[in-house]
C-alpha cells in the first residue's frame, strides 16, 4: 500500500501506537501500544474504569484519539469515521434495534450500504444458519432470551465480514452457567473469522479461557501483555498478580519487600513440623474453610502476617497449622511501588 | 364474587359518571330543548329541531372548516418545529440546560397574556412589526384586519406558544433511546438522515402520536387564544367552534343551541380521533409492531 493514508509497514493485523485519549484533565487511555495478529484473540482485562472500554471505543472510532495511531491491515485508520474502518462491534448491551426483527437487525447495515436484495438474502441465510437463529427470524429483540440476543448481536457483527472484531463484555448479561458453556463456542467462532479480535472483559476466567494473549490495564496504562500463563506465573507487578488467580494471591510483608504467594503453591502441615531446606514457613490457626467440591480453601490466621488463603485437595485435620512454601515459588514485589523484584522465582518458560 | 369487583371499582366509576357522563347526558337532553330568551330561559321540548338548525347553520360549517384549518396548520407546524427543537436540544451542546429552560418559556406563559402580547405585536399602526416596517418605509401589514392574514396570525401565535410543549414531550422520548443504538448505526455506516429515518423516528413514534393526540384535542377546542387575539374576527373569519358555542350560551343566551353546537363539535372530535386510532393501528402493522 502506498499513498498518504497508508503509514503501515505491511502488518495485516491491528496495531496501536502510543494511543491516548484525554478528556479534560483525565487520561482515559495512556500511551497504549500493542498489536493483534489476524486470527488472534486479545483480551483487554482490568477493573472498571481501567480504560479497556475507552480503548475499544477508540479503535471503533466512536471516540476520537487525543494522540497516537491506529493501524488496521497496514492502513492508518486513526482519523476515519467508524463506518469506513471495517470494524464490527458487539456491545455490552448488544444494542439491538428494538423495533426491528432479528432478520432486519442483521440486514439493516447491508440495506444502508445499498446491497442487492438477493445478496442480502444469501448472507442472511448463511449467518442465520451458522448462528442457529433460523427459527427466530421474525422475532423482536424483546421476544428473545439473553443468550439468543447475544447470538443475534454476534451474527450482526459477523455478517459484515469485518476486518476487525471488537467485543465489549459480551457475556456480562448472561448467567454464570451459560457463560461457562459459551466460552469455548465463542472462541471457536471468533478464531474461525481469521481477523484480529479485541475482547474487553473484567472477568479473568473469561480472559484466560478465551484469549490467546491478555493485556492487563490499570488507569489507562498497560501493565503487562502476554499469555494467560505468563501473566499468572510471571506477573510484572503486584496489580497483575492480584488481578489474576482465584483465590487471590496472598501478600505478606518482608520489610521493604512483599511476598506474593499463590494459594495453590502453599502446603499445610501440623504446627511445629521441621521446615525443609529451601522452604519458608509460618505458623497459624485455621479460622475457617470453604469447601469447593474438588478443592478446599483454608483460611489460616498467622499472627501479625494476617490471614493466608491455602488451596488444597484435602481439608486440614488439625487447627494448629504450619503454612509453608518453596522459596523459589514466592513472587517478590517492592512493597512501596508494587513492582516485581528481579531474581525472585524461577521464571516459567511458555 | 363478581359483585366485589364492581364494589371496588364503584368509586372510580362514580367519579367518571359525575364528571363526564352526567354533563354529556345533560347536554344531550338540552339539545332537544329550546331554552333561550324567547322561552323565558325555561326549557321547552322541541325534539330534533336544534339538530336540524345545526345542519342548516352556515356559520357552524364555516367555523368547523376554520377550526380544522387552524388545527391542521398549527399542529403540523408544531410537530415539525417541535421535532426540530427536540433533536437540537438532545445534542450535547454547551449550555444545553439553559437553552432547554428558555425554550420552555412560551409554554409557561398563560395563553391570555401571550395572546395580548401578540395582539400588540400585530397591532396595525402602533405595534412593533408595523413600526419596523414603517422605519424601512414599507407598507404596514394588516395582520388582524385582513381575513387571509388573520388566521395565519392565530396559527403563528399558537405555534409559538405550543411548540415547546411538543419539543419537551419529544425530547423526553429521544432520551429513552439508548446511545449505543446510534453508535451501532454509525458503525453500520448510517448517514445522519438514515439514522433519523431508520432509528430515531420509529423509536419516537409512540411519543409523536401522544404529542399529536394532545395537540389535536387542544387545537380543535381552541378558545382563549382566539377570543383574546381576534375575538373571532374579522367578520368571523377566525371564529372557532368553541367560540361559537360560547357566544351562543353567554351572549345570545341560547343554551339549547349552545349544547347542540358543543355536541356537534364533540362528534367531529370523536370522528377524527377514531380515524387517528385506525391510522395508528395501520402504521404499527406497517412497521411490524412496536414494543
Amino acid at each position: 500500500m502506498s499513498g498518504p493514508m497508508s503509514a503501515g509497514d505491511g502488518f495485516q493485523g491491528l496495531k496501536l501506537r502510543q494511543l491516548s485519549r484525554r478528556v479534560g484533565s483525565h487520561t482515559l487511555v495512556d500511551q497504549l501500544s500493542l498489536t493483534v495478529a489476524p486470527g488472534e484473540i486479545l483480551a483487554l482485562l482490568g477493573p472498571s474504569g481501567c480504560g479497556k472500554s475507552s480503548t475499544l471505543r477508540l479503535i471503533a472510532g466512536l471516540d476520537p484519539a487525543s494522540s497516537g495511531e491506529i493501524q488496521l491491515g497496514g492502513r492508518n485508520i486513526t482519523a476515519l469515521p467508524p463506518a469506513e474502518r471495517q470494524v464490527a462491534m458487539v456491545f455490552q448491551s448488544y444494542a439491538l434495534f428494538p423495533h426491528l426483527s432479528v432478520e432486519r437487525n442483521l440486514s439493516l447495515g447491508m440495506e444502508l450500504r445499498g446491497m442487492g436484495r438477493a445478496e442480502i438474502q444469501r448472507d442472511l441465510d448463511q449467518v442465520l444458519a451458522l448462528m442457529q437463529l433460523e427459527g427466530l427470524r421474525q422475532r423482536k429483540p424483546a421476544e428473545l432470551s439473553g443468550g439468543q440476543r447475544q447470538r443475534v448481536a454476534l451474527a450482526r457483527a459477523l455478517i459484515r465480514r469485518p476486518a476487525l472484531f471488537l467485543l465489549d463484555e459480551p457475556m456480562s448479561n448472561l448467567d454464570a452457567q451459560l457463560r461457562d458453556n459459551l466460552r469455548a463456542e465463542l472462541r471457536t467462532l471468533l478464531r474461525s473469522t481469521g481477523v484480529p479480535v479485541v475482547y474487553v472483559t473484567h472477568d479473568q476466567h473469561e480472559a484466560m479461557g478465551l484469549a490467546d494473549r491478555i493485556v492487563v490495564l490499570r488507569e489507562g496504562r498497560l501493565q503487562q501483555l502476554g499469555t494467560a500463563e505468563r501473566l499468572y506465573r510471571d506477573p510484572a507487578n503486584r496489580f497483575v498478580a492480584r488481578f489474576l488467580g482465584s483465590p487471590t494471591v496472598n501478600l505478606i510483608e518482608r520489610g521493604t519487600t512483599q511476598l506474593g504467594l499463590r494459594p495453590e503453591l502453599l502446603e499445610l502441615t501440623d504446627a511445629g513440623s521441621p521446615v525443609p531446606q529451601g522452604w519458608e514457613a509460618l505458623e497459624g490457626q485455621l479460622s475457617h474453610r470453604e469447601w469447593l467440591g474438588d478443592r478446599v480453601i483454608s483460611h489460616v490466621q498467622c499472627a501479625e502476617q494476617g490471614t493466608l488463603r491455602v488451596l488444597s485437595r484435602e481439608a486440614p485435620i488439625s487447627s494448629a497449622l504450619q503454612v509453608r512454601w518453596r522459596q523459589a515459588d514466592a513472587l517478590r514485589f517492592d512493597a512501596r511501588s508494587g513492582e516485581r523484584l528481579p531474581g525472585s522465582n524461577t521464571p516459567h518458560t511458555e | 364474587m363478581r359483585w366485589r369487583l364492581w364494589l371496588l371499582m364503584a368509586p372510580a366509576l362514580a367519579l367518571l359518571l359525575a364528571i363526564f357522563a352526567a354533563p354529556l347526558l345533560h347536554y344531550l337532553w338540552l339539545s332537544t330543548q329550546a331554552q333561550s330568551v324567547l322561552t323565558g330561559l325555561q326549557p321547552q321540548p322541541i325534539g330534533a329541531q336544534q339538530w336540524l338548525r345545526l345542519w342548516n347553520d352556515g356559520r357552524f360549517w364555516q367555523d368547523t372548516w376554520q377550526t380544522l384549518r387552524f388545527s391542521a396548520a398549527s399542529v403540523s407546524l408544531e410537530m415539525l418545529l417541535g421535532l426540530a427543537v427536540a433533536l437540537l436540544l438532545n445534542q450535547p451542546l454547551r449550555g444545553r440546560g439553559v437553552l432547554r429552560t428558555i425554550s420552555l418559556l412560551p409554554w409557561a406563559l398563560p395563553t391570555t397574556v401571550m395572546a395580548l402580547g401578540w395582539r400588540w405585536i400585530f397591532n396595525d399602526p402602533y405595534g412593533p412589526i408595523s413600526r419596523l416596517l414603517a422605519g424601512l418605509e414599507l407598507p404596514a401589514i394588516p395582520f388582524l384586519s385582513n381575513p387571509a392574514l388573520t388566521w395565519m396570525a392565530t396559527v403563528g401565535a399558537d405555534t409559538w406558544k405550543t411548540t415547546p410543549f411538543v419539543a419537551l414531550l419529544l425530547l423526553a422520548g429521544l432520551q429513552t433511546i439508548p446511545a449505543d443504538l446510534y453508535e451501532a448505526a454509525a458503525l453500520e455506516g448510517a448517514t445522519p438522515w438514515q439514522t433519523l429515518r431508520r432509528i430515531t423516528l420509529p423509536l419516537l413514534t409512540p411519543y409523536l402520536l401522544i404529542a399529536l393526540l394532545f395537540r389535536l384535542a387542544q387545537a380543535l377546542g381552541v378558545f382563549d387564544l382566539i377570543q383574546v387575539l381576534t375575538g373571532g374576527g374579522p367578520a368571523g373569519s377566525t371564529e372557532s367552534l368553541a367560540l361559537y358555542a360560547y357566544l351562543n350560551a353567554m351572549r345570545f343566551l341560547d343554551f339549547g343551541y349552545s349544547a347542540t353546537l358543543l355536541l356537534g363539535s364533540f362528534a367531529i372530535l370523536l370522528i377524527l380521533c377514531g380515524a387517528g386510532a385506525v391510522i395508528w393501528r395501520w402504521s404499527l402493522r406497517w412497521q411490524g409492531g412496536l414494543r
